[in-house]
């Protein structure tokens, strides 16, 4: 039988009990608090912990949500393939493409890559742009700095410089 | 109970109305792994994504009815990190799905009632929402402060939120964001309300007449960001509407309605008219 409350008050037993009645609260559980705290507290901890050291390592993250300030000067970098006579093919995935374009935000890793994996991911970019590596000598990430128009509606290159080459 | 039923049912929503077929159509050496896909040497292949979401899919909607509801919640859960993890490695790590991911932790360790067990308060099931909140508000709390750690006030205060409008691919078109940026007044009123409410996440969630009006307008952020820049945040949206809103007294008019659709007994213990969430504030 169970003892049944409303607004506080205990009113009936389980068989008659009010349609507003809750149940009163289950014994107390010593175990379940301690996993509960440890739980709880750990996640927070863990929180703290990539916050403060700026750690991304999905899906533990930094939740560095739009945190920079914004402005009218904005930067891209680009892959580019240089072709035997110099000249300069930007490397564009097909837009269609349900990943390759969101690679894009690899190209940093390229720095530090090994030169085999470098090698195999410009690889993959020209591959998946419908270009042939065997065409090309050379490939670079440019950055670009723009400037937006104040109403933001275009946006024009005020300076370009190679950050990365790789002679293919 | 309904806050483990309420993101189960989000989990289905996720693993269906994504196409993670395509995840084996990542190239190789642009499959870059994340840490919770750290396991894999590269891309998935189409049969391992099928077993994964079927499996994650069965247990999900296994514990939106009920059955064995604990194993088939934590079966879900660990089908749809892994899925996630794949396609944050795929190109460009998403933030989408970390909130709803975050805050089922507490339900994978917490017991869930049997079937007689529902109306019942209990500790061994009572202390997983309130943890889900305090994880929520974790999160909440943490982006407001990266946000003035890294560019302090002038992220209010400045044109930030116009430049990111205009920046943004609203699905809507690109005029819509801009005419919206150039009320400068506007986007600062947003900005300031928006990192009020992060920063003050844990105290408007912690009181409990607080914790619907957090719910509504983080709510509504979210959307707006959708609407403006065509980032898509409902997983963020769904998971404050069924984590917190059970937690949140809600007017009496409606709590009413839905008693006596259900019975007392079985509405979320911050519905009911005596506040039982008593046994909740132990728990912790």
């Amino acid at each position: 039988m169970s003892v049944w409350y409303v607004d506080d008050v205990a009113v009936a037993s389980a068989d008659d009990r009010p349609a507003s009645a809750t149940p009163t609260p289950g014994p107390s559980r010593p175990a379940t608090r301690w996993v509960a705290r440890g739980v709880t507290i750990g996640v927070l901890v863990v929180f703290a912990f990539a916050a403060w050291n700026t750690v991304e390592a999905w899906p533990i993250t930094s939740f560095r949500l739009f945190s920079q300030v914004r402005t009218a000067n904005a930067s891209s970098t680009t892959l580019v393939a240089i072709d035997a006579d110099g000249d300069a093919h930007p490397v564009e995935a097909d837009p269609d493409h349900p990943f390759v374009p969101r690679t894009k935000h690899e190209y940093p890793l390229l720095r530090d890559a090994t030169p085999a994996r470098a090698h195999a991911m410009v690889d993959a970019w020209l591959r998946a742009a419908g270009m042939d590596p065997d065409d090309f000598v050379a490939v670079e990430l440019r950055r670009k700095s723009l400037v937006y128009a104040p109403d933001g509606s275009s946006r024009h290159v005020t300076g370009e410089r190679t950050t990365w080459r790789l002679r293919l | 109970m309904i806050v483990r039923t309420g993101l189960a049912s989000i989990i289905v929503l996720r693993l269906v109305f994504r196409d993670w077929w395509l995840l084996s159509t990542t190239p190789g050496p642009l499959f870059d792994p994340v840490f919770a896909a750290s396991w894999m040497s590269g891309p998935p292949s189409r049969l391992l994504v099928t077993v994964l979401w079927a499996v994650g899919l069965a247990g999900a909607i296994a514990c939106v009815l009920g059955v064995r509801t604990h194993l088939a919640f934590i079966v879900a859960w660990v089908a749809h990190v892994e899925l996630c993890a794949m396609w944050s490695s795929s190109g460009k790590v998403m933030h989408n799905d970390v909130l709803l991911l975050w805050a089922c932790v507490p339900f994978l360790f917490a017991a869930a009632p049997r079937r007689h067990q529902l109306d019942e308060v209990d500790e061994r099931w009572g202390w997983a929402p309130r943890s889900s909140l305090a994880i929520i508000a974790a999160i909440y709390f943490l982006a407001g402060v990266q946000k003035l750690r890294h560019s302090g006030l002038e992220w209010v205060f400045s044109d930030n939120l116009s430049w990111v409008l205009r920046q943004g691919q609203s699905p809507l078109g690109a005029e819509i964001s801009r005419d919206v940026a150039a009320f400068t007044w506007l986007t600062i009123a947003a900005a300031g309300t928006s990192l009020a409410f992060e920063v003050g996440a844990p105290v408007l969630l912690a009181l409990r007449h607080t914790r619907a009006i957090f719910a509504v307008v983080m709510g509504l952020f979210h959307l707006s960001i959708w609407f403006l820049l065509g980032l898509d945040y409902y997983g963020w949206i769904l998971t404050l509407v069924v984590v917190i809103l059970p937690q949140a007294p809600l007017p009496r008019a409606v709590t009413a309605r839905i008693s006596r659709r259900i019975g007392a007994a079985r509405l979320p213990s911050d519905w009911r008219p005596d506040r039982a969430s008593r046994s909740g504030r132990r728990s912790l």
